[in-house]
């Protein structure tokens, strides 16, 4: 049977990653796995590789993996990396185990295989041909990188990706990062598209403001909007500077010269001005991203917010003297692993994104 | 930040100023709740900047339910599990609402608690106390008799007061009531004016299977239904067009290029299409099935709709009309099976006693509420050529059937022999060196690729090896339920998944003349027979053995 992995998000030692293996053996002991268990099914629709340069990520990867190889059956490579000097510095472990879940139809135990690395040495060499050496043939791949980008994000490695996965609420230099990623996507050869959890986090913000504006009372309400204030919880700036852009983009509005990490000067179609201001709160929270918005203008207010339990978002609308206009949207992902299971499950290209970062550029 | 609103999923709750809200649908996009009655007024999600770009497929609308035949099992074990699951996957839209239609008294509490317990056996996704108590906040009862059109006139005020509630004026109306009321029911929505919608709004009617008996009841109550809503508003469910696997059949053929290339009479040798069942006339179901029979309840809807996935040419798009274009012109090329045809083409037959997962069965004819002297058949299997230029030579053996050893609905595509040259040398037992791909429909939903290996060792030899996709093993969820599809497609305007009018007639017009031969000939071709738990009576057999092929071992 393949090794329990029921493991502790809070476990950092490397028991969880299963059996340690030489890396020139991994294929013959993961054969020898399956065919020692028959009763476990081998599943993969995809490469997914998770890669960290952080400290001892390796055991908190394995287990955001056990979470999302329940929605996504994976070949899956965890991947710990850090930079060594020296030839003689180049160090390489390995271990194998199995993800297994019970599906749905017929109670089998489904298994994701996990292979996880432990590099140390020359990473824009290492890197490509583990990863390359362990790919099932002919699956697509996805890349979930995660933190800012290294010399490990060269060519070579970023033409085969498919799907990028990134997070890029948590780069520290966002114009840095963002240049790098242009720069790879317009290598020759590059196929990959993105998939930033940014955009997952803000997936039921948008439901929730776009439900707002169902009914064409707020719609003609949209024009008397005249100052827009977005909450985001601590580390979070960007993820609200992008509903920012997001909203700008679709409610037609221009970006002013003027423009900062925490303000916007915005106009309208008719020339008048438009404020935005971007506040953080220091709530805690099961979501971190963006807690509340407000929209407000002449006879008009539209607010969004996190309700007491975590799992809603809250919107009320409310015009003249009508009585409030109230929506709930689940807020379907938010811990790490649930937004990148939801946003594989939603592999196309986001049409607006570059242009979000487009319009954000001068502004971060 | 938190609002002076105060919010409680499932619960009512006080909004300012002193108004009254409830909460009115369940974990949709997005739930809404508003006072009563409303001010606010709805518009087509296209015309809302914010809402551009968020779906890749046409969006369901806030809209009321009402599902006549509400306290019937269709209801119970279909219908509202599948509501209830769309609504567990975030999927329903927002401000919906259920209305059942039925002639037995009772109150909405009690019909809930009918509901809850049925959901609780039969919804994909796992009954949740908490969802299940916030959704069933918007299902009502309303009882009155079909025939009733004061009964229509009430559900009519009761949906006003919804539609004014709720700000939308939208109508689905699901006709799930034993096939003898359809008429009365479309005719008295016509009377009741029930069938137009407020301006701005629309009006929707989804009508269950059977779909009349014959061509001239079909057209009968397609020009009922043609009086009353407009064809674009008319949803004529076959919930086979509904499942994954069915589906997938256009994927897998103009989405992968290597098989449209093969996929005619130069390279395909036969189909066969299988539907067998390992059930009889359980639970009362002798009843209406002795007044149907295979071939009127399968053949002429879910397996010709079927048949006309695998036949159709590419569509010029995905749009309703594209794809129904091309499968009613599949339909209209069927072959006419004539008196003269009808016993070399057609095989009939009825189970006898036999023995199904080691328990005795009972024959056809002597399963409850069945004639004893009954001539409708429990099991058919006909030979139907599709007289177009893609298929001009190539059979398409279809066979259905009741007690069968398993329950299985596949389709095959037999593939030509490779030219004989190199291996005819080769023994190989019996007739295994043609390809076969097939079409698991249900269960175990997959496709598989039959071809020929040489056996491992010195000497030369070949035996056939399957590579097999299996929907469970490569996508670990359970798939959506048929009526799930369905039901958010009809709520959002797409009539790809349903039959069309002339599809519907043309499917009868062929299945008359099958059933005509049968009833009408002075020398009808026999009613064979078969023991329960075999598959199928010898002469469907030998009909393939007239043409040297074989049933496919299932």
């Amino acid at each position: 049977m393949p090794p329990d992995t029921t493991t502790n998000p809070a476990d950092d030692s490397l028991s969880s990653l299963g059996a340690p293996v030489s890396i020139d053996n991994i294929e013959a002991s993961l054969k020898a796995l399956w065919s020692a268990n028959a009763t476990h099914t081998r599943c993969s629709l995809i490469n997914f590789v998770v890669y960290s340069e952080r400290e001892n990520s390796l055991a908190r990867n394995a287990a955001l993996l056990a979470d999302i190889t329940s929605d996504h059956a994976c070949r899956a490579l965890v991947i710990d990396a850090q930079t060594a000097a020296g030839a003689s510095a180049t160090l390489v472990k390995s271990w194998i185990t199995a993800h297994c879940h019970l599906n749905q139809a017929g109670g089998k135990a489904m298994c994701s295989e996990q292979i996880a690395f432990q590099l140390r040495g020359n990473l824009p060499k290492l890197v490509p041909n583990t990863v390359f050496a362990h790919l099932d043939s002919d699956l697509p791949l996805a890349f979930w990188w995660q933190g800012g980008f290294s010399s490990a994000f060269d060519s070579h490695l970023t033409r085969r990706i498919d799907r990028l996965v990134i997070d890029s609420a948590s780069w520290g230099d966002p114009q840095r990062e963002f240049a790098t990623l242009q720069a790879a996507r317009q290598q020759s050869g590059a196929r990959f598209i993105v998939l930033d959890l940014v955009s997952t986090r803000l997936f039921a913000h948008r439901l929730a403001l776009a439900a707002c504006f169902d009914t064409p009372e707020t719609l003609a309400g949209l024009d008397r909007i005249d100052r827009v204030t977005i909450h985001h919880h601590a580390g979070q700036r960007f993820t609200a500077q992008t509903f920012a852009a997001w909203m700008t983009l679709k409610a037609g509005w221009n970006l002013e010269s003027s423009c900062t990490s925490d303000s916007m000067q915005l106009s309208k179609g008719d020339g008048q001005a438009l404020q935005l201001d971007l506040l953080e709160s220091n709530e805690v929270t099961r979501c971190p991203g963006v807690s509340a918005v407000t929209l407000s203008g002449t006879d008009i207010d539209v607010s969004l917010a996190i309700d007491d339990s975590g799992r809603y978002l809250q919107s009320k609308v409310t015009i003249g003297d009508r009585p409030p206009l109230g929506c709930l949207t689940p807020l379907l992902a938010c811990s790490e692993a649930s937004l990148v299971s939801q946003r594989l499950r939603q592999p196309g290209n986001d049409a607006l994104y570059f242009r979000i970062w487009n319009l954000l550029l001068p502004c971060i | 930040m938190i609002f002076d609103f105060q919010w409680k999923l499932g619960q009512h709750c006080i909004a300012p100023p002193t108004m009254m809200v409830g909460l009115v649908a369940s974990s949709a996009n997005s739930t809404c709740t508003e006072a009563t009655p409303s001010y606010w007024t709805y518009m087509p999600y296209s015309e809302n900047p914010f809402r551009q770009q968020f779906a890749t497929r046409p969006t369901p609308e806030p809209c009321t339910v009402v599902i006549f035949g509400a306290t019937g099992d269709l209801t119970h074990r279909k219908l509202v599990p599948a509501l209830y699951s769309i609504a567990a996957d975030g999927e329903l839209p927002p401000t919906l609402k259920v209305v059942g239609f039925a002639r037995r008294e009772k109150d909405d509490a009690t019909f809930r608690n009918e509901l809850e317990a049925a959901n609780r056996k039969h919804s994909r996704a796992t009954h949740d106390d908490a969802l299940w108590s916030t959704f069933s906040e918007s299902i009502h009862y309303h009882c009155s008799e079909f025939q009733d059109v004061e009964g229509y006139r009430a559900l009519g005020k009761r949906l006003d007061a919804i539609d004014k509630e709720r700000g939308t004026g939208n109508r689905l109306f699901y006709v799930a009531s034993a096939p003898e009321f359809f008429d009365e029911i479309l005719e008295n929505l016509r009377t009741s004016g029930l069938n137009k919608a407020p301006a701005g709004s629309w009006a929707r009617v989804v009508v269950e299977k059977p779909f009349g008996t014959d061509l001239p009841s079909a057209q009968n109550l397609n020009s009922i239904v043609s009086e009353t809503f407009a064809e674009r508003d008319t949803f004529r469910i076959d919930h086979y067009l509904g499942k994954e696997t069915a589906q997938n059949i256009m994927v897998l053929r103009f989405a992968n290029a290597i098989f449209e290339p093969l996929w005619n009479n130069r390279y395909i040798d036969s189909v066969q299409i299988t539907c067998a069942e390992n059930l009889g006339m359980e639970g009362g179901r002798g009843g209406y099935y002795d007044k149907s029979g295979a071939l009127r309840d399968m053949v002429q809807n879910h397996l010709l709709q079927l048949l006309s996935l695998v036949a159709m040419e590419p569509p010029t798009d995905l749009s309703a009309d594209g794809v129904r274009d091309e499968k009613v012109k599949v339909i209209r090329s069927l072959r006419p099976i004539t008196m003269a045809d009808v016993a070399e083409s057609v095989v009939r037959g009825q189970y006898i006693e036999g023995s199904v997962d080691g328990k005795a069965v009972p024959g056809y004819r002597e399963e409850d509420r069945v004639d004893p002297e009954s001539m409708t058949e429990s099991y058919v299997a006909l030979k139907i050529y599709v007289d177009t230029w893609r298929w001009e030579g190539v059979p398409f053996y279809v066979r259905m059937g009741k007690q069968l050893p398993k329950k299985a609905t596949e389709i095959s595509v037999h593939f030509r022999f490779p030219p004989s040259v190199l291996f005819n040398s080769i023994p190989m037992q019996g007739d295994v060196r043609g390809n076969v791909l097939v079409m698991r429909i249900q269960p175990d939903e997959g496709i598989s690729l039959r071809m020929l290996s040489k056996i491992p060792g010195a000497a030369l030899r070949m035996e056939p090896v399957k590579m097999d996709f299996s929907y469970s093993t490569s996508f670990g969820k359970a798939s959506p339920e048929a009526y799930e599809r369905l039901l958010l497609d009809a709520i959002a305007g797409d009539a790809t998944l349903f039959a069309r009018r002339d599809e519907v007639e043309n499917a009868w017009r062929f299945i008359d003349q099958i059933e005509n031969a049968w009833h009408n000939n002075p020398s009808p071709p026999p009613m064979t027979t078969y023991p329960a738990g075999t598959w199928g009576p010898q002469e469907a057999d030998e009909m393939l053995e007239r043409d040297s092929r074989t049933w496919r071992r299932i």
